[in-house]
């Protein structure tokens, strides 16, 4: 009921921010000024704070987008994520890489020169990744031989899943060709290749799984230079 | 940029508060015992023992001390033989009396993953089952009737007595 609950939230928070910048774009467009078309190359911050608050997390994305039309970007990340996952009963650590192929729709109307965005997106992820299993408690309410602690290292290689995310953010220039950004990424898994007698928790590029829906989030910081390469006057 | 500000703390809000809680509930069966009936040795119907103390052998804990016919007992999660002490007839806080037996089972794991809340359970298979001979058994035989432990509703193991 929880998980619900909060999926209603994010679909109506995601649909209620796509409807505000409507209102605001009754701006006039009499100024015709040029703006500038180019690739934006930077990574994803929000992994490197997650390696200081997080002991046995690693990761780095590199996030990349070219400015294909007036509102369109073609978008590319590319990641590594490395982590150790401990609850009461499993010790895991799962070690994978990322591919996300896609596109943002910038919905802002920028005023005069100004190059921000704020913008949905779609993206197709893929990922391959290995599981290896430390130890786990078998579930037991008896505890007369107390014997529930089994170490068994196990391993669970080249496994692979798909998945489909659904963005919405916004990039903001905040010196010349600086961008930093941030987004909302609402998952959803396509496909996924089991491991036997265990399961996929955690999916590098997609994040947690949970085992009774294929719905998952993301939160991406990014920070990006962009590297000008033509103009073109504003349409 | 006002507004960019409200979305950028709505969206970290939101993400910290999606964490679910996993919690493995009560309903799920866990690791099951191994279930031991009491048969009287002729008419092949369940019988109970007077006074039964069961006690695993090298546990300082004393499992049942009860008049039944029917018993499950825990088996070892890391070994593969577990033994327990079978005392009929024992009167509380008189060691050594009535008539000991002990039973010794072989049986192997089969870690069999659940969730992520609840870990694995252990399905065993029983391989043999042993009971001492020491000339006075109250335990006539013995008998595997299901040797794959997957849950507690039917015998794994008669005894005759």
């Amino acid at each position: 009921m929880k998980k619900v609950f909060i999926l209603k939230y994010i679909i109506s928070f995601f649909t209620a921010i796509i409807v505000f910048p409507l209102f605001s774009q009754q701006e006039n467009d009499s100024t015709k000024t040029k703006s500038i078309y180019g690739l934006k190359i930077g990574m994803d911050l929000s992994k490197q704070i997650r390696m200081l608050t997080e002991p046995d997390y690693k990761g780095l994305v590199l996030m990349v987008d070219y400015r294909l039309m007036d509102k369109l970007f073609v978008a590319f990340e590319l990641g590594t994520e490395d982590k150790l996952i401990e609850n009461e009963v499993l010790n895991f650590k799962t070690k994978g890489s990322f591919i996300k192929i896609g596109a943002n729709y910038n919905v802002y109307k920028n005023l005069e020169d100004l190059e921000n965005e704020i913008y949905v997106g779609l993206r197709l992820g893929t990922s391959n990744f290995d599981h290896k299993l430390n130890s786990f408690k078998v579930y037991n309410t008896n505890q007369y031989w107390n014997q529930n602690e089994i170490v068994n290292y196990e391993e669970f290689q080249n496994l692979n899943s798909t998945w489909f995310e659904l963005i919405f953010g916004f990039k903001a220039e905040v010196i010349n060709n600086t961008y930093m950004g941030i987004s909302l990424r609402l998952k959803r898994l396509l496909d996924q290749n089991e491991p036997p007698n265990f399961s996929n928790l955690y999916i590098p590029g997609f994040n947690k799984v949970l085992e009774n829906n294929n719905i998952g989030v993301g939160l991406t910081y990014s920070l990006q230079f962009r590297i000008p390469i033509y103009k073109k006057k504003k349409i | 940029m006002h507004k960019l500000k409200k979305i950028f703390l709505t969206t970290i809000v939101l993400i910290f508060a999606c964490e679910p809680d996993d919690i493995c509930l009560s309903s799920i069966e866990d690791t099951p015992r191994l279930i031991i009936g009491f048969y009287e040795i002729n008419t092949n119907k369940l019988k109970e023992v007077e006074n039964l103390k069961i006690q695993g052998i090298g546990n300082d804990q004393v499992y049942i001390h009860e008049t039944i016919d029917s018993i499950g007992i825990p088996l070892k999660n890391k070994e593969h033989l577990t033994s327990f002490n079978l005392t009929k007839d024992f009167i509380q806080d008189k060691p050594g009396s009535g008539n000991n037996d002990k039973i010794f089972i072989n049986h192997d794991s089969n870690f069999i993953y659940l969730s992520r809340a609840c870990g694995y359970i252990n399905n065993y298979e029983i391989n043999n089952v042993v009971i001492e001979n020491d000339n006075e058994n109250w335990i006539l035989n013995s008998q595997i009737s299901s040797s794959k432990i997957k849950d507690e509703k039917s015998i794994h193991i008669k005894i005759y007595h």
